[in-house]
């Protein structure tokens, strides 16, 4: 196949360059076209997909399969497409590449699942981008392999921990945002776009991990912006116009979430959530995943975030950011 | 400000040849940051699941708290860290409610440096100093020059195995009479620090601590009988610096110095001098001033040249005019020994008799060319000149 400028491409679309779909990263108007209506019909919006049936045992791995089902159905919602399929022909082009980034600090119980990561690279080379274009990663691989992904690939697509990457795999240059002195993954900057894979979770500091604090795991010092609770950090982070202008989508695993003892995996408090959130609005995302964890808090007796003193106060200040706005009602599929 | 690492080392280098280029570095010009270790983290360890290169160990100066938390009372930030979680300085991680230093032996640059480089003036002159750092900092100094390895994750740095015994002989081997701790911040490789200046002593070497003195008290009591001598960078004189250049507090540092000076341990302060930033007469005398009044006008004070670097590239290197008169007003406060430095051949380079002005060691850069001193007296007319001398 051949591989076209990501330039050209955005002029054959008739070009709305990058950031034109303010808190939408770089969304090309032709991927919006493709999708279903404009780049902004989606700001605001996480669509949720349940499935009973995504665990066949409680306690078994979740099912490819039906991941993929899930994706699909929220595609359908989010873009008005047939499936993810079509969806992902609009968000992406061939000859880009892609990357995935996941989440797989908490070790294997509560880290992106490498079944949904198959799903969603099965249908990244259905709609065309060749599974050599596509890579996933997160900072260490031993972090990766710790959650099960197998060690290089992952369905046809380079897997890969930053670590791994020759002398030390973040770009030499310092990139400023806010108050954000940084270096950035090359796993991120070899890319032409980006799909966000995160977990849903609480964060003993930030109140709420999701797509946004997902971005801890594309810099190389965030050991430095965890006080306030991680606040306005988590903006300046995903403020990056490397970060902001590459991601096109948000797939947030909630196979399993977890509403306490975050960012570690606390068996008390996790639960087979059976579900995803699709977006291409970070904020969106993570504001329904708040919604959803604050509900489990209550159903457990615990106080809400904001009594525990711990509110998630990134999110505010990421639609601040012009980062992406508010979930007001999450749509269920 | 701790001395610049010098450039990085190719990362095919073993730890065979990391050891052995140390050792015959000669004046520090080789550069040491290795590939890890091949003889990496044990079984113990890998429980743990961290990085395979790093070899964590139980972190000292903290305490457990609520929900599998620790707090950490190593430095005033006093981290509390959930579980998976790092401190600030990212070297410090908590796992299960444990609390591991994860750069225990985990040597990241390596370098023979003259010891005037660190700088001390007053200690051993014309020696050696086997010097060694891990990653990461307490502080975030957007003018750190040391950057790329104080402001990195261990993991994403070369590294190699050097534990303190080790250390100890790679130092008696290169023909060091000291072993520095410096380049990025040893308060937060504090366990490593704390295990080979032991190991440095039973050897026969000083060790000395290059620091920005970001640290708490207790852990200042366990360390200080173990150290020969401290350098302290004290950065500015004004909250407003140290919270926005910085990201950290002035009156710890203050602390720190009244302490190290109150055990009687060999004291000198550097002050890096930014244009705009740092550099005002006011500053400089109410600096000189806290210094004489707290700690004695007997502690050296170094006010060393900026150059741009890493995140104050704006700023213009520090004009050689604005040492020379904050150096003037240094010596009116009273201090007896101020210097110049990072302006190589300067005549404010050499240490001079506090009562008759001879020049008693005359230096270019870190190279002594002349020392007249006579038992740790002037030679000309006998004062006693205050220093580690032999």
């Amino acid at each position: 196949m051949v591989k076209i400028d990501r330039r050209e491409f955005l002029r054959r679309a008739a070009g709305v360059g990058l950031g034109a779909a303010a808190g939408l990263g770089g969304l090309p108007r032709l991927a919006a076209a493709a999708a279903g209506g404009r780049p902004q019909d989606r700001r605001g919006r996480a669509v949720r997909c349940v499935r009973p049936d995504l665990f066949p045992e409680p306690t078994a791995a979740p099912s490819e399969r039906v991941y993929g089902e899930m994706l699909d159905a929220a595609c359908r919602r989010l873009f008005g497409a047939a499936d993810a399929t079509e969806a992902f022909r609009g968000l992406f082009a061939p000859g880009e590449n892609v990357a995935i980034k996941v989440n797989t600090i908490a070790g294997p119980r509560l880290s992106t699942r490498p079944e949904l990561v198959r799903a969603i690279v099965a249908r990244l080379v259905a709609a065309g981008v060749p599974a050599g274009n596509v890579a996933v990663f997160d900072r260490y691989a031993y972090e990766l392999a710790r959650a099960g992904f197998a060690a290089g690939r992952c369905a046809g697509a380079t897997l890969r921990g930053t670590d791994e990457i020759e002398g030390g795999g973040y770009e030499e240059e310092i990139v400023s945002s806010g108050r954000v002195g940084t270096n950035l993954s090359r796993m991120l900057t070899s890319c032409d776009a980006l799909i966000n894979v995160p977990i849903m979770k609480d964060h003993e500091l930030s109140g709420v991990s999701g797509a946004l604090k997902n971005h801890y795991g594309s810099i190389s010092n965030p050991n430095k912006y965890h006080a306030d609770g991680c606040n306005p950090f988590v903006a300046d982070v995903n403020a990056i116009p490397a970060i902001r202008d590459r991601q096109r989508l948000v797939v947030l695993d909630g196979g399993v979430a977890q509403c306490e003892g975050g960012p570690g995996f606390k068996a008390r408090w996790a639960w087979n959530h059976a579900g995803i959130l699709v977006g291409t609005d970070p904020v969106a995302v993570d504001t329904a995943a708040e919604r959803i964890i604050a509900a489990r808090r209550a159903s457990k007796g615990l106080p809400t975030l904001a009594e525990a003193d711990r509110p998630a106060r990134i999110l505010a200040t990421a639609a601040a950011r012009g980062l992406g706005a508010r979930c007001r009602e999450i749509e269920d599929v | 400000m701790s001395d610049g690492g010098g450039p990085r080392a190719p990362l095919s280098a073993s730890r065979r040849s990391f050891l052995v280029g140390a050792a015959v570095a000669g004046c520090g010009l080789w550069a040491a940051s290795a590939r890890a270790a091949e003889d990496v983290a044990g079984a113990g360890a890998l429980e743990l699941a961290v990085h395979p290169s790093l070899e964590p160990v139980e972190a000292r100066h903290y305490e457990k708290i609520e929900g599998d938390r620790v707090r950490c009372k190593l430095c005033p930030r006093k981290c509390e860290v959930g579980d998976v979680e790092r401190g600030y300085c990212g070297v410090r991680e908590n796992r299960g409610g444990t609390y591991y230093t994860l750069v225990h032996s985990a040597a990241c640059a390596v370098h023979n440096d003259p010891i005037e480089k660190k700088p001390l003036f007053h200690v051993l002159p014309g020696s050696l100093a086997f010097s060694v750092a891990t990653a990461g900092c307490n502080m975030a100094c957007r003018f750190c020059q040391n950057w790329q390895i104080s402001q990195a994750r261990p993991e994403n740095v070369p590294h190699a195995r050097l534990p303190p015994a080790e250390l100890a002989a790679a130092a008696r081997a290169a023909g060091a009479r000291a072993v520095a701790f410096t380049y990025a911040e040893p308060v937060v490789f504090y366990e490593y620090v704390l295990d080979s200046a032991r190991a440095a002593r039973e050897a026969g070497l000083v060790p000395v601590m290059v620091t920005n003195g970001y640290m708490q008290k207790e852990p200042w009591d366990e360390i200080l009988p173990h150290l020969g001598a401290v350098k302290i960078d004290l950065k500015a004189f004004g909250e407003p610096f140290y919270r926005e250049v910085c990201d950290g507090e002035l009156r710890p540092v203050l602390d720190s110095l009244r302490h190290v000076k109150a055990a009687g341990k060999w004291l000198e302060i550097v002050t890096l001098v930014l244009p705009t930033r740092n550099d005002s007469a006011r500053e400089i005398r109410a600096l000189a001033r806290w210094i004489r009044t707290n700690l004695g006008r007997d502690v050296p004070l170094h006010l060393t040249r900026f150059t741009p670097m890493y995140r104050m590239r704006n700023l213009p290197p520090t004009p050689v005019e604005t040492l020379e008169r904050l150096h003037g007003v240094a010596r009116a406060e009273g201090l007896r020994f101020v210097y110049a430095g990072n302006i190589p051949g300067h005549d404010l380079e050499n240490t001079r008799c506090p009562r008759c002005e001879s020049v008693l060691i005359r230096r270019t850069g870190f190279l002594v060319r002349e020392n007249r001193l006579r038992d740790g007296r002037c030679p000309d007319c006998r004062e006693a000149i205050p220093g580690v001398w032999a």
